[in-house]
């Protein structure tokens, strides 16, 4: 999808979420709409670590921006699918209500650092950052953010194990402070 | 009396990063962390009595800051690599690590009062804490820890523990050595501007509140035998500043237990 099509497509997911909500009752054929916007927020993801337009500690946030928001996603997911056994209908339509706005936030502003490559504002990765934060404060509200062991569990264990030990290390020979 | 441990940047970071992956036999921390553990157990606990504050720079400086050590990292461990797959794992690592430094910050903001300060009130501030700065960085260049030993210590010790008691005076004077190697930086400026300027808010509504600044930095915090710049900001603007385990400890003395 283009940028301006993912917009549309998250607009159209609030007004289904809205007419769940009217309705009083989940439909689970808006899962097929969650694993479209998934696929393409993975695409960008994908985006931030292969480019080479800026350095790869500023495609970070930008890579962490999405990898937030597809987790989010991941959970709404989740919860559709069970949501006629858990009692969460339409509880779920509710809480993704809340969130897809964020989403859609982090979106832009994840695809306008794309557009603008090696003209980056310096002032986006921490406008961006500051929006994950808020994504994932609200997430946490309405039960949409995954605990850190569940993540966990879907990364690759041996790397996260070598990713730990060198930022370890890191914390521990600098002040971080001083570093930056 | 009142108490109030207005929070650096530092502080916070510390008392964030930490990684704990129990299945992976993995734990990975800050090296200040356990320093900062006691304080937020005392601020979790008297959590109704907004004990722990922080401003908008305090939390915005945090957040940067974490994204900045993880970020810095994986740039050191990325840059070069050719294969998409394994760059893929690494960047996700960083990301879920982050991930839960994010968490740990957020929990940790959860329990800390966010003041709001305005530009003016720094602003006021700012020639008075200037001068005290710029007044300590002149005695500091004039430090001079050989002349000190020469004079104080007999000649035959000058020669046998020379190095012993050179070190004994850098411990001694860590702030002041600080402040010559390093000049404080602008943000650290305003920070102390921020505590000065709450701590004269606080005191209006109680004049006998207490301000804390709890930091890991010299150019607060003294080292254990004491130290210039500390003793300086309590003469002049009533705030101690110390590291988080000590003002852990005088609280518990002031009855926060």
């Amino acid at each position: 999808m283009a940028n301006n099509s993912i917009f549309d497509y998250i607009n159209v997911m609030r007004s289904d979420l809205n007419k769940m909500e009217n309705k009083g009752e989940v439909d689970s054929s808006f899962i097929a709409k969650i694993d479209a916007l998934d696929s393409d927020l993975n695409k960008m993801g994908l985006y931030w670590i292969n480019q080479k337009a800026v350095p790869i500690s500023s495609a970070f946030i930008f890579f962490s921006s999405m990898h937030n928001a597809r987790l989010v996603l991941n959970k709404m997911r989740d919860r559709f699918k069970i949501a006629h056994k858990d009692s969460d209908n339409p509880g779920i339509a509710c809480d993704s209500l809340l969130i897809m706005p964020l989403i859609s936030e982090v979106y832009q502003k994840t695809a306008q650092a794309a557009e603008e490559g090696q003209k980056l504002n310096p002032f986006l990765a921490n406008e961006t950052l500051r929006l994950v934060s808020t994504l994932r404060t609200t997430a946490k509200l309405v039960g949409l953010l995954p605990s850190s062991d569940e993540e966990t569990k879907k990364t690759d264990t041996e790397q996260l194990k070598k990713t730990a030990l060198e930022l370890d290390k890191k914390f521990v020979a600098s002040n971080l402070l001083n570093d930056i | 009396m009142t108490s109030k441990v207005f929070l650096d940047t530092c502080v916070l970071v510390s008392a964030s990063v930490y990684g704990s992956y129990k299945d992976l036999g993995i734990e990975s921390q800050h090296q200040f962390y356990l320093k900062t553990v006691s304080l937020f157990e005392i601020i979790r606990r008297h959590v109704e009595k907004r004990i722990g504050i922080i401003t908008f720079t305090i939390e915005s400086q945090a957040l940067g800051v974490i994204a900045s050590a993880v970020a810095n990292q994986l740039e050191e461990t990325a840059e070069g690599l050719t294969d998409p797959v394994l760059k893929a794992k690494i960047f996700e690592s960083h990301a879920v690590f982050f991930d839960q430094c994010l968490a740990h910050l957020q929990e940790n903001l959860s329990v800390l009062q966010r003041e709001p300060v305005s530009q003016r009130e720094v602003e006021r501030y700012y020639p008075e804490v200037s001068i005290m700065y710029n007044n300590l960085r002149e005695i500091a260049k004039k430090l001079d820890i050989n002349l000190l030993i020469n004079a104080n210590v007999t000649q035959r010790y000058q020669k046998t523990i020379r190095y012993e008691v050179y070190k004994q005076y850098e411990k001694r004077y860590k702030q002041l050595l600080k402040l010559k190697n390093e000049p404080v930086e602008e943000s650290d400026k305003r920070i102390l501007c921020e505590a000065i300027s709450l701590l004269k808010i606080y005191q209006k509504a109680n004049v006998h509140t207490k301000m804390y600044l709890s930091s890991t930095d010299y150019h607060f915090s003294p080292s254990d035998s004491g130290g210039e710049i500390a003793e300086q900001i309590s003469k002049e603007f009533h705030i101690i500043c110390d590291w988080p385990d000590k003002i852990a400890k005088l609280l518990k003395t002031e009855g926060y237990t």
